[in-house]
């Protein structure tokens, strides 16, 4: 049953398809029956982190709004590398598409010696989804009560203490590194396998700082087993009213989002983008905004013309930390 | 030169001491570091020249303890086994799910003895195939096209 | 008598019809998808992530920890059937189940493996509801340095793990660290061993390890000497444990859930070590060691109830940190922070009927696993004498499949081929594949662990004896290393003077 009445949907779709191809149909003749198929959204991480969870939150609105069902098909590996080449080299006809995200479309690009895409010729960066802080924050028992505590105590021990990230190149860990130059710093480095097990062992007291995303630590923080310092965003996060940011502490140009978007391979005809722009601003800015907030998130919804902006300056932005923390993955 | 004395320790001695010095010759350019600041290719390295020494280990066991022959090595069932199992990933994106299927069960399937092309054969396998389809394609939604880009999707 | 209050509600919350009916729609498929080899509870989980976005909280996360545990069961049978272990913990389920059911005792050690998880499920689902928030407390101690230690002491007790000779047991297990090291290094980022590949920087995937290994070389073996033959070599005896298995049986179940309850604690891979670990003190304490590996019933009751009772308070991080202890968790915290749920400490306030609900659940879902379970034995004992012709392209598409939907890419599909060639090889060599895969497993972490300790006590070795958990398991280390060489070289010694003589 299930197979008879999708084929035959299928079927009617490829005669349609052909159909119009055959007739020599303008580009804007197809683009108006866009989506005419189902509609592959290459997430490229492995399921159950925020970035998919993004993904999927997106993917659901589209499919209500397009009429044609978005799937996620996760591509992790190579920190967001393999999924992102993977949308690049297909076809730019508005049925694959990709998350991007500040890994695998800025910091990856400082971070990699060979890279087998661009992050920004190979993509139309058709929207910003959401944005986030990362933060800083320290075991209950550690000295320092503040973010200028902090500072001050680096300064007067360098290389006595450590922090845990995310992992090598992760953007929790470029944060800290960009304000350990700002600042004139030295802290050192712990790298785990993702947030989780590195705020395992600041709980546990094995190091005394975290960086991670503002969102992971809020039950943390509000038992008393973690204290933030700050956040990295330009403006305080909705989580955290009462914590300044770095910027605030008097390194203005210490200000690091994670962020994530859509886009797809270079050369998507110009009317797809607006439509899957206009859907999308529509999505983040209405039903999906509570729950994006309720990560502490800023939902996007910005122009193309402003994402591809955004990313171009991501990009040049984290190469520059990169080489100046001597960071590299391959 | 003297007999081999264990052919299954030879020939696993050479696997170890090959895959220890693989292990030396592809890690050589990675940064060692020191025991207390380790490099990414502190423990690599240190497991590579562990396994080639008990490669030699085996190795010199072979020569002086006595074991068994390998025995027959069931070559056509090897070719065709790892050969049908290839030939589906070549196929699955090209042909899709149908084709790389169906060839994957035939083609493994004339690994054994008992195996003939009939039409009872031909029905099982395609059954087989179209029951996968629907489970893991239909029902589970992995994401493999059943009809691949040869088709023209 | 406020533990009496929160079951009770836990017990309404997952007593509602609609809950039972997702607990058994999560048991029924996680058994489904364990069974079938390589599509694992992560694929799964994943695949149905946008089914539960639709459904309360407290369903949709009862549903997907019963497709986690459920997996944990169906994992076995495949082991014992077919030698196929599709997770790490069935690996050692497969050694001696496989053989059991190659002498016509499948259906004895499919009900072990059923009784034996039961049992363990549910003393360990107590200890949940009991302890939860200090055990939480009590893995935050482990650092580090600690698991380093503990890495070693499952690494030396591994060396156990093997039947054939010493040598060749330490060279596997290296083979495996050595493995392990594929792809991009933690600490500095670096790509070792990547050959250049992209598919290679996360690592190689267990499962196609295992499914290569096993399965294939399994095949291929099979297909040496066809004459009359079928996985199963002897007539079926009897469904259910013998009153003389249940005598052999009581204690490893016992101890598999002692062991097993402890290790799921910890966050940092203790439950991947649990089946290992009970393999290796069963066979460690037992009277007849030397049966081990051929069918013994024993090394299929210890290492089942532990990988069920760490499958079960592994829950415990997840459920009062928000910690995920492995990639399964990791997607139901995904799954929660999608409901709107931050996962962590205050789970257990805010939240108390989704907390409750959880884990009388999983008492529940274990009761319905044993009933699903016990009358399927016969039928599985029937599908496996399904003549080997059919049985075996089967396995080989089910395994092709569920490599593929790792990560939803043919070249893992390629690699699984090759680690068939390498697992036919070793087959034929004597080599056994089981020490390689727990070297494969335990290596990454080990270096991971050994370098962060390092990085953190800024170069001082003596970190891993300074910290008392630390240096209690190495010193079992040194003990456990002398029980397995001490026999070894006077044997050794005995034959030199033989020859002499």
């Amino acid at each position: 049953m299930i197979l008879n009445s999708h084929n035959r949907r299928k079927f009617f779709s490829i005669s349609a398809t052909l159909l119009a191809a055959a007739c020599g149909f303008s580009e804007i003749a197809l683009a108006q029956a866009y989506p005419s198929k189902q509609i592959t959204f290459v997430v490229p991480f492995p399921p159950g982190g925020t970035s998919d969870a993004m993904g999927r939150l997106v993917a659901q609105e589209l499919s209500k709004t397009l009429g044609q069902s978005v799937i996620v098909e996760n591509r992790g590996g190579a920190n967001g590398n393999i999924g992102a080449a993977a949308a690049a080299r297909s076809k730019p006809d508005g049925y694959t598409l990709v998350l991007s995200g500040i890994g695998s479309h800025a910091i990856n690009a400082g971070t990699y010696k060979n890279m087998s895409f661009d992050p920004v010729t190979d993509f139309t960066h058709i929207t910003s989804i959401a944005s986030g802080p990362n933060a800083i924050a320290v075991h209950p028992d550690f000295l320092a009560r503040t973010l200028q505590e902090l500072i001050d105590l680096a300064r007067k021990e360098p290389g006595k203490h450590n922090y845990a990230s995310s992992g090598t190149g992760s953007s929790s860990n470029m944060a800290m590194e960009l304000f350990k130059q700002k600042a004139g710093l030295k802290i050192d480095h712990i790298s785990y396998r993702g947030g989780a097990p590195a705020m395992t062992d600041v709980l546990g007291g094995q190091v005394p700082i975290l960086i991670t995303n503002a969102d992971a630590i809020l039950p943390h923080v509000k038992s008393g087993k973690l204290r933030i310092l700050a956040v990295t965003g330009s403006e305080r996060n909705v989580l955290y009213p009462d914590t300044p940011t770095i910027a605030e502490a008097g390194y203005p140009d210490v200000v690091a989002v994670s962020w994530t978007g859509l886009s797809a391979p270079a050369g998507l005809p110009s009317d797809i983008v607006k439509r899957l722009q206009e859907e999308t601003a529509k999505a983040v800015k209405g039903p999906v905004r509570q729950r994006l907030e309720a990560l502490g998130l800023t939902p996007g919804g910005v122009s193309s013309q402003d994402f591809t902006k955004f990313v171009s300056g991501e990009v040049a932005k984290w190469k520059a930390v990169a080489q100046s923390a001597g960071i590299t993955a391959e | 030169m003297t007999r081999i004395a264990s052919p299954k320790d030879f020939w696993a001695g050479i696997l170890y001491a090959g895959f220890g010095l693989a292990a030396l010759w592809l890690g050589r350019h990675y940064p060692i570091g020191s025991t207390g600041r380790m490099g990414p290719g502190y423990f690599p390295l240190a497991l590579g020249a562990l396994m080639m020494l008990l490669g030699l280990a085996s190795l010199v066991r072979s020569f002086l303890v006595a074991g068994s022959p390998v025995g027959i090595v069931a070559w056509k069932a090897l070719a065709l086994i790892i050969g049908a199992n290839c030939l589906f990933a070549w196929l699955l994106p090209r042909a899709g799910a149908v084709i790389a299927l169906t060839a994957l069960i035939l083609a493994s399937g004339a690994a054994s003895r008992q195996f003939h092309l009939g039409w009872r054969n031909l029905a099982i396998a395609l059954g087989l195939t179209l029951a996968c389809v629907l489970v893991f394609i239909k029902g589970l939604g992995v994401p493999m096209p059943i009809l691949g880009s040869a088709f023209g999707f | 008598m406020e533990i009496l209050g929160n079951l009770g509600l836990g017990l309404v919350t997952a007593g509602s019809l609609s809950n039972l009916l997702y607990c058994f729609l999560g048991v029924f498929l996680g058994t489904a998808i364990g069974v079938l080899p390589g599509l694992g509870p992560t694929a799964t989980i994943a695949m149905l992530l946008p089914v539960t976005f639709g459904l309360p909280s407290e369903s949709a996360l009862i549903m997907l920890a019963g497709i986690y545990y459920g997996a944990q069961y169906g994992g076995s049978t495949t082991a014992i059937l077919v030698n196929l272990p599709g997770e790490s913990s069935s690996v050692v389920t497969a050694l001696d189940g496989y053989q059991m059911a190659r002498q016509g005792k499948a259906g004895r050690a499919l009900a072990t493996a059923a009784i034996g998880s039961f049992f363990a499920g549910t003393v360990s689902t107590i200890l949940v509801a009991l302890f939860a928030p200090p055990l939480a407390e009590l893995a935050l101690r482990f650092g580090p340095a600690e698991y380093f230690s503990l890495m070693v002491l499952g690494l030396v007790a591994s060396i156990v793990l093997a039947n054939g000779s010493l040598l060749h047991a330490i060279a596997m297990i290296v083979l495996g660290l050595l493995l392990g090291m594929v792809g991009s290094d933690v600490n500095s980022g670096t790509a070792r061993y990547t050959l250049g590949l992209p598919e290679l920087e996360d690592g190689i995937g267990f499962v196609i390890v295992a499914m290569g290994a096993f399965a294939l070389g399994e095949i291929i073996s099979n297909l040496e000497d066809e004459s009359g033959r079928s996985v199963m070599l002897e007539k079926v005896t009897g469904l259910m444990p013998t009153r003389e298995d249940w005598a052999r049986i009581w204690a490893p179940i016992l101890r598999g859930t002692a062991l097993g309850s402890l290790l799921g604690i910890l966050p940092g891979g203790g439950a991947m070590l649990a089946s290992f670990a009970a393999y290796s003190l069963e066979k460690k304490v037992s009277r007849t060691p030397e049966a081990f590996g051929k069918g013994a019933i024993e090394g299929v009751a210890g290492p089942e109830s532990a990988n069920n009772a760490g499958a079960q308070t592994s829950f415990i991080p997840m459920l009062t940190l928000g910690i995920p202890s492995n990639p399964v968790m990791a997607l139901m915290i995904g799954a929660m922070v999608i409901q709107g749920i931050q996962p962590g400490p205050s789970v257990m306030s805010e939240q108390p009927k989704l907390f409750w609900g959880i884990i009388v659940s999983m008492w529940l879902g274990n009761l319905m696993l044993l009933v699903l379970n016990l009358p399927l034995i016969g039928l599985w004992v029937r599908m496996i004498r399904v003549p080997y012709h059919y049985l075996f392209p089967a396995i080989l598409v089910f395994c092709t499949i569920g490599v593929f939907s790792l990560n939803n890419t043919t070249f893992d599909v390629y690699l699984m081929g090759l680690f068939g060639l390498l697992g036919y090889v070793f087959r034929k060599l004597d080599c056994e594949p089981a020490p390689m895969l727990l070297g494969f497993i335990l290596g990454p972490m080990m270096e991971e662990y050994l370098r962060r300790a390092l990085l953190i006590s800024k170069g001082d070795l003596t970190i891993f004896i300074a910290r008392p958990i630390s240096a209690v398991m190495l010193v079992l280390v040194l003990l456990l290393l002398l029980t397995v060489l001490a026999p070894t070289v006077r044997r050794k010694r005995e034959e030199a003077f033989q020859e002499v003589g």
